[in-house]
């Protein structure tokens, strides 16, 4: 009886550490924004073996969550709103309750201000798809900003769609820009910038199967330290973001608008040496992250607009039901360089805008499944023209020399976000995921004919679900 | 949207100190007008005259005359005269359903003699390509010498018995000077119109996005 007995503990051993082997490779596998979810479930069950109830924890669906608090519980499906709820149509009463929530939520924010901060002004210009580059540098130039580099935070394209129903793609349309800055006055025009952009399908930075890929930051920032150019005479670094309509299929109930990072745009002042050098000659071999010394800081906007901006295509609604999240990713933009106390000297990029491909077409309607392109009151555009605007972003981004002030005012962002905007912006990036490794040939012969049947079927442009990543695919043998 | 964060400035080439100014081509926009109105005003002129011209044309029939029904004695033929090397239209008047009209059509068989004794075979289920108008229906069409021309039309067994019911009834048919296509001119002015005011739209939003120069 000993003996079985023994025979049978011997076995379930084992059986354990064949399941812990199993659960450990498991784990290696899960994304960082998966393992964030896991490792909270894991703390829960802990804290509940310890003798913590339910009731302290809270709600189990929040676990992993950006947004905690009623807006968290929201976007949950733990609470719903109250659909007796009126909002303001008329767009005169709409500003003025913004003006006086945003003045209630400026007041929270006060203390949480740097002490030593510095103006942040976001101009918005118009541009054309095809030369947005072009017309934004010219534009720098024009208005002296070119020449002080060190009052510029970050130009970005600003990630809405205007106009989603007008024919044809972004290259004839109107794509806005914003230019983040300090310049308090009027400055003399200046000689155009350096512009460099790379492309994100080319092979810049070599990088193994299974190490981080970049981000379009890292590798700009490692570019401009090889280049010997600071933030001080960076104008910006601004992801090259794409917005484009993908039918799905004839009745159109898949079509997507796709918002994706084609690559990375580097402006530096006048006289600034070469920003590329070498880069495409072979893939540089860069470290993990951005160089020393450099902060990247990328925040979640798009779960704070699922709670107050329901429907792209209209203004969030007001009086907002959560009047204590920032209405704009601008606003929280404005927030992080006034918390943490930014200098545009110090800044290489503050920026809305997209990581992995993102579907515009979501939250284009009041009702779950429908997906529209049109809708919407006309909203104003840069030149005065007032167009219809699917609103998009992601991400807040901003990158940065860091200074020991900054830490502090990272640490008050902090608290400002957790006990303010009762939100965890860091959490569930995903950001410098692992290269994955390619499809074998037989994959790739099958992705052919799959290709092909998809032509003749007329299910082209229907995504696989694959995303390459940046710079650096395919990885290195 | 962006609320007040956001001071709007503009078209971002768009200032006194800008050194890129967008130039509109005069001469690509007057391309494009004159594309996109004269391929406007095709298209539309098109659809009028198809719309007066395509089927029958009252003035254009020479002769109307019955079909025989099937297993019934012949119809008297109808008699019109014609030049040498014209061709004639024999139209069978039926509204309705395509589908039972195309069987109608396709159970019919019209006999031309000639001045000269010899006889044309129009077969509703021989020709090649049908036109329908919202009356009227193509049997087919046959050249004809100079002189008196006789025109006899019955229906023949087609499709299955179940079918053929309908051809036991009585159908009016018309002659018409002419092929179907002389009716269909203003294809010609459609057709290019349309491509005409495609091209002028693109040339358009050419003309409109313009291009960049450097201001001198």
């Amino acid at each position: 009886m000993g003996r079985a007995r023994r025979m049978l503990e011997g076995t379930f051993a084992k059986l354990e550490q064949a399941v812990e082997r199993m659960n450990t490779d498991d784990l290696s596998k899960l994304t960082p924004a998966e393992r964030e979810r896991y490792d909270g479930w894991v703390a829960r069950t802990e804290a509940i073996n310890a003798g913590r109830t339910v009731e302290e924890l809270g709600d189990p669906r929040l676990i992993g969550r950006v947004l905690h608090g009623p807006a968290g519980e929201y976007v949950a499906g733990i609470a719903k709103l109250d659909k007796r709820r009126e909002t303001i149509e008329d767009p005169p009463a709409w500003k003025e309750q913004m003006r006086a929530e945003r003045a209630e939520r400026d007041a929270v924010r006060m203390s949480y201000l740097a002490a030593e901060r510095h103006p942040v002004r976001i101009t918005r210009v118009a541009t054309r798809g095809k030369t947005q580059v072009e017309e934004v540098a010219d534009r720098l130039a024009a208005d002296g900003l070119a020449g002080r580099p060190e009052l510029v935070y970050g130009v970005y394209r600003v990630p809405d769609l205007i106009s989603a129903g007008r024919m044809g793609g972004e290259g004839r349309g109107v794509v806005e820009w914003d230019v983040v800055h300090a310049a308090e006055q009027d400055l003399p025009p200046a000689a155009p910038p350096v512009v460099c952009t790379l492309a994100a399908d080319d092979v810049l930075v070599a990088r193994r199967i299974g190490e981080p890929a970049p981000l379009d930051e890292d590798l700009a920032l490692h570019l401009l330290a090889g280049a010997g150019v600071g933030p001080e005479r960076t104008l910006g670094i601004a992801r090259a973001v794409a917005i484009e309509k993908r039918d799905g299929g004839d009745d159109n109930s898949s079509m997507r608008i796709l918002a994706s990072v084609r690559g990375v745009h580097l402006l530096a002042a006048a006289g600034s040496p070469p920003l590329a050098g070498d880069v495409g000659r072979e893939p540089l071999r860069i470290p993990e992250g951005p160089p020393e010394g450099v902060v990247v800081d990328v925040l979640q906007w798009d779960a704070i607009a699922k709670a107050i901006h329901p429907v792209r295509q209209h203004r969030p609604p007001l009086p907002s039901p959560f009047p204590y999240l920032p209405l704009t990713p601008q606003e929280l933009l404005r927030a992080y360089l006034e918390i943490v106390g930014v200098s545009p000297a110090d800044s290489y990029t503050a920026q809305v805008t997209h990581g992995r491909p993102f579907d515009l077409m979501g939250r284009t309607s009041t009702r779950t499944g429908v997906r529209r392109t049109g809708g919407g009151p006309d909203l104003p555009c840069a030149d005065g023209k007032p167009r219809q605007r699917m609103a998009g972003g992601h991400h807040v981004v901003v990158a940065y020399r860091d200074r020991p002030a900054y830490a502090d005012g990272r640490a008050r962002f902090d608290a400002y976000a957790e006990t303010e905007l009762k939100a965890h912006l860091r959490r569930g990036l995903d950001l410098r995921l692992p290269v994955p490794k390619p499809s074998g040939r037989l994959a790739r012969t099958l992705d052919r004919v799959a290709d092909v049947a998809d032509f003749v079927t007329g299910d082209m442009g229907v995504e696989d679900g694959f995303v390459a990543p940046r710079y650096c695919w395919p990885p290195q043998p | 949207m962006a609320g007040d964060d956001v001071e709007h400035a503009g078209w971002a080439i768009d200032t006194p100190a800008s050194r890129l100014r967008r130039r509109r081509n005069p001469l690509l926009g007057l391309i494009a007008l004159v594309l996109l109105v004269g391929g406007l005003a095709a298209s539309v002129v098109g659809i009028v005259r198809l719309a007066l011209e395509a089927g029958v044309d009252d003035a254009r029939v020479v002769a109307r005359g019955t079909v025989a029904p099937l297993d019934a004695p012949p119809a008297p033929p109808v008699t019109f005269a014609a030049s040498a090397g014209e061709r004639f239209t024999v139209w069978l008047h039926e509204g309705g359903p395509d589908n039972v009209r195309e069987s109608i059509v396709a159970g019919t068989e019209c006999a031309a003699t000639r001045p000269d004794g010899t006889l044309a075979r129009v077969r509703g289920s021989r020709q090649g390509t049908s036109v329908a108008t919202d009356g009227h229906e193509t049997i087919g069409t046959f050249a004809t010498g100079a002189g008196t021309i006789a025109v006899a039309c019955r229906h023949v067994p087609f499709g299955g018995w179940r079918n053929r019911g309908r051809l036991r009834d009585e159908h009016r048919f018309v002659v018409e000077r002419g092929t179907p296509g002389d009716g269909l001119a203003g294809l010609w002015l459609l057709l290019p119109g349309m491509a005409a005011a495609g091209l002028g739209l693109v040339a358009v939003l050419r003309w409109r996005s313009g291009s960049l120069r450097s201001r001198q």
